[in-house]
């Protein structure tokens, strides 16, 4: 436990430094990989602790990054940077939650997944959300009296947001809450059985990774300066899948490592070839293959690290 | 607990030498008389490959007449594949400017990258050359002094064929396009000139972008007494609405017209005899009859395997024709960013659409001519066969202000 948290605050120390020792470009892919690493942190919520696959999960960070980007750009602040993009999103998840999760399996995928379709189509299409160009030029204002326009104050921000993010998640899986969760992914009709509003514990969780990834969302459209309704596209949603299964399944941690290791293989080997797919399908290929519990159940298994 | 073994140590230490070896190289290779960089940033994987590969092509074929040199540097072209997605165009933009620093910088096909781009380039003063997106908003609000583009505004190939239309084919037509807001620009700037040329727009529809099935829209089309329908799809879109409206049985009827897009060599095979008699309005096609033309035409089917160029590459080969002779103005020096800038403003020449300058209002391409085309049957197979043109289409630049 207090080994754990050492490596944490390492962890978070390195990359809270990083910029001090690494060139721009390294940065913004440590600070992308941080934000991915959100998004997918709050899908493996629902994929590996209450066993609820969603496709639909894009939605979410598209709504953060969009009202991120609307809110920032009419009145730059705290607000608009922090409070607002997390609450709509979790307004479309409680929404979209509602009617989804009283349906699971392929049925709950395919909800989702339409759900998240239509936010695109009217992104897509809306002319005051800037259509298919999105909504670009987003300013980074100055938050709780910290001028972001700062590249290292910004680095900063994300970072302890990202920790911060991290720190909420692994609080609410070791939570009773949490342990119902995972109970209605092993057996949700025996959790009914013993007494539990199976349905309303399904539903908080939805709208907690709902505005999780709506802080990753409105992260992203800050770091970029822009945001184009290709967020809200499935591949989005199946992107961190592909980073929640490469990382490990039910794990939080992992979900970072995958986010790691897909954007760095997408980042740095596409630049040698163009085949790069072939290598990343390959490398899934293998890692299910030979590791099914992804980098963290590889780890597990070499450097003793449990559960 | 792993132990460290011979393996891993010779590893680890191999790989720290080749880090110090490779350090101040990259730090060296900035000075002058180093190779100039040029990063690319296109599609080169997914459906929209084909116009990477078109686009790159172009380029490839003007470096390599040069031999790959220009001004005593090297030509050194750093692709990127931007998965025709924003995050990871944006991604490739970055690592370009900051960790390769190219001198100048060139793509996309995707608008919303384009977009995402602009800020990046316009704050960190990179030369960026657009040779595809067509949004307009980077030849109006959101122009900048470091953005030029060599391809075409959307309003561009649209403008034009709105008189050419009410004058030459019908004073009624119906409009239609992908449900976008591309496609609704595109059929705003035709109405820009057919209504005043006394044309009535009869009706207008935006089927979704990615329709399989255009039924509804044809039988309304059939129903509404137009005598042209005017359109802008491309891709599938394209291929599946030329041949149903042939199907439908419309075609003998009503005229189809539209953006170039609708017929280029990219759909043009997949639609066969349906597109035969389609009119549409582009700055180019392959058998534009001038000499830079013809040699380019030769030359790049010699190149490429007997592949016939069509607008991408084109563009890439304009972009590429630009940097060439801007760096030569300057004489390789790629430092002075203003003077490089002031030269590619200045850049004219004979490509092969014609007379090439940029408008210096705007820096976007002042099209020489939109050609309007038929799809005929010529030697060889369906060709966009030049009919007639119209000289100096410029984008209206409205509320562009570039710093002099």
């Amino acid at each position: 436990m207090i080994a754990r948290l050492a490596a944490f605050l390492v962890l978070l120390a390195a990359a809270a430094a990083f910029p001090l020792f690494a060139g721009k470009y390294p940065v913004t892919l440590l600070q992308e990989i941080l934000i991915w690493g959100v998004f997918a942190m709050s899908l493996d919520l629902l994929m590996g602790y209450a066993g609820m696959v969603s496709f639909g999960h894009s939605a979410f960070f598209g709504v953060g990054g969009y009202v991120a980007a609307l809110a920032l750009t009419a009145y730059p602040g705290t607000l608009s940077a922090l409070a607002l993009p997390p609450l709509a999103a979790g307004l479309a998840a409680l929404v979209i939650g509602f009617f989804s999760i009283r349906v699971s399996g392929v049925y709950f995928i395919m909800l989702t997944l339409a759900f998240s379709q239509m936010f695109y189509a009217v992104a897509f299409q809306a002319a005051w959300l800037g259509a298919e160009d999105g909504i670009v030029g987003v300013p980074r204002a100055s938050v709780v009296g910290i001028n972001l326009a700062q590249p290292m104050s910004f680095h900063l921000y994300l970072v302890a947001l990202v920790a911060l993010g991290a720190l909420f998640l692994w609080r609410v899986v070791r939570s009773p809450f949490g342990h119902v969760l995972q109970g209605i992914h092993e057996n949700e009709s025996r959790m009914q059985a013993v007494g539990y509003a199976v349905n309303r514990y399904k539903l908080l969780a939805f709208v907690i990774a709902g505005m999780l990834a709506g802080v990753a969302g409105a992260l992203y459209t800050q770091l970029v300066g822009s945001i184009t309704p290709d967020a809200f596209l499935w591949t989005t949603s199946g992107e961190a899948l592909l980073m929640v299964i490469i990382g490990g399944t039910g794990t939080l941690g992992g979900a970072v490592l995958g986010a790691g290791a897909f954007i760095l293989l997408q980042s740095l080997v596409s630049s040698y070839t163009e085949r790069w797919m072939l290598i990343l399908g390959l490398t899934f290929i293998l890692l299910v293959l030979f590791a099914p519990g992804g980098i963290v159940g590889a780890l597990r298994g070499r450097v003793g690290l449990r559960a | 607990m792993n132990r460290m073994t011979r393996r891993t140590f010779l590893g680890a230490t191999s790989m720290a030498a080749a880090g110090t070896a490779v350090g101040p190289w990259v730090l060296r290779a900035q000075a002058q008389g180093a190779p100039l960089k040029i990063g690319v940033v296109l599609p080169y994987t997914g459906v929209y490959a084909v116009l990477g590969e078109s686009i790159t092509q172009g380029m490839e074929l003007v470096f390599a007449r040069e031999n790959w040199t220009v001004a005593g540097r090297k030509i050194e072209m750093i692709k990127e594949d931007d998965e025709m997605k924003p995050p990871v165009g944006i991604r490739k933009t970055e690592k370009l400017i900051d960790s390769d620093k190219v001198d100048i910088l060139t793509g996309p096909v995707h608008s919303g990258i384009l977009m995402g781009m602009r800020d990046k380039v316009h704050n960190s003063k990179t030369i960026l050359i657009v040779s595809n997106a067509g949004a307009d908003v980077i030849s109006r609000e959101r122009c900048s002094k470091w953005i030029f583009r060599t391809s075409f505004s959307n309003w561009q190939p649209n403008w034009p064929m709105g008189g050419w239309v009410a004058k030459n084919v019908a004073k009624e037509v119906f409009l239609v396009a992908p449900n976008y807001q591309a496609g609704k620009d595109m059929m705003n700037a035709f109405k820009e000139t057919y209504l005043p040329a006394g044309g009535k727009v009869v009706a207008e529809d935006y089927p979704k972008l990615g329709e399989t099935d255009y039924a509804p829209y044809l039988t309304k089309i059939k129903q509404s007494g137009a005598k042209a329908v005017y359109c802008f799809f491309s891709g599938s879109d394209a291929v599946n609405f030329v041949k149903q409206f042939d199907q439908f049985g419309l075609k003998q009827s009503i005229k189809l017209t539209g953006a170039g897009f609708l017929t280029e060599p990219d759909v043009l095979p997949a639609q066969g005899k349906s597109a035969l008699g389609v009119i549409t309005g582009h700055f180019y096609t392959p058998l534009l009859d001038n000499p830079v033309n013809k040699k380019f035409v030769a030359d790049f089917k010699a190149k490429f395997g007997g592949k016939s160029p069509d607008g991408f590459a084109v563009q890439g080969y304009d972009t590429a024709e630009v940097i060439i002779r801007a760096v030569k103005a300057v004489n390789g020096n790629t430092q002075d960013k203003d003077k490089l800038v002031a030269a590619i403003a200045k850049t004219e020449f004979d490509s092969p659409r014609g007379r090439f300058r940029f408008d210096p209002k705007s820096h976007n391409v002042i099209q020489p001519f939109i050609y309007i085309r038929e799809v005929r049957e010529v030697a060889g197979g369906l060709n966009n066969v030049p009919i007639d043109k119209v000289a100096d289409v410029t984008d209206p630049g409205t509320g562009c202000t570039l710093p002099a």
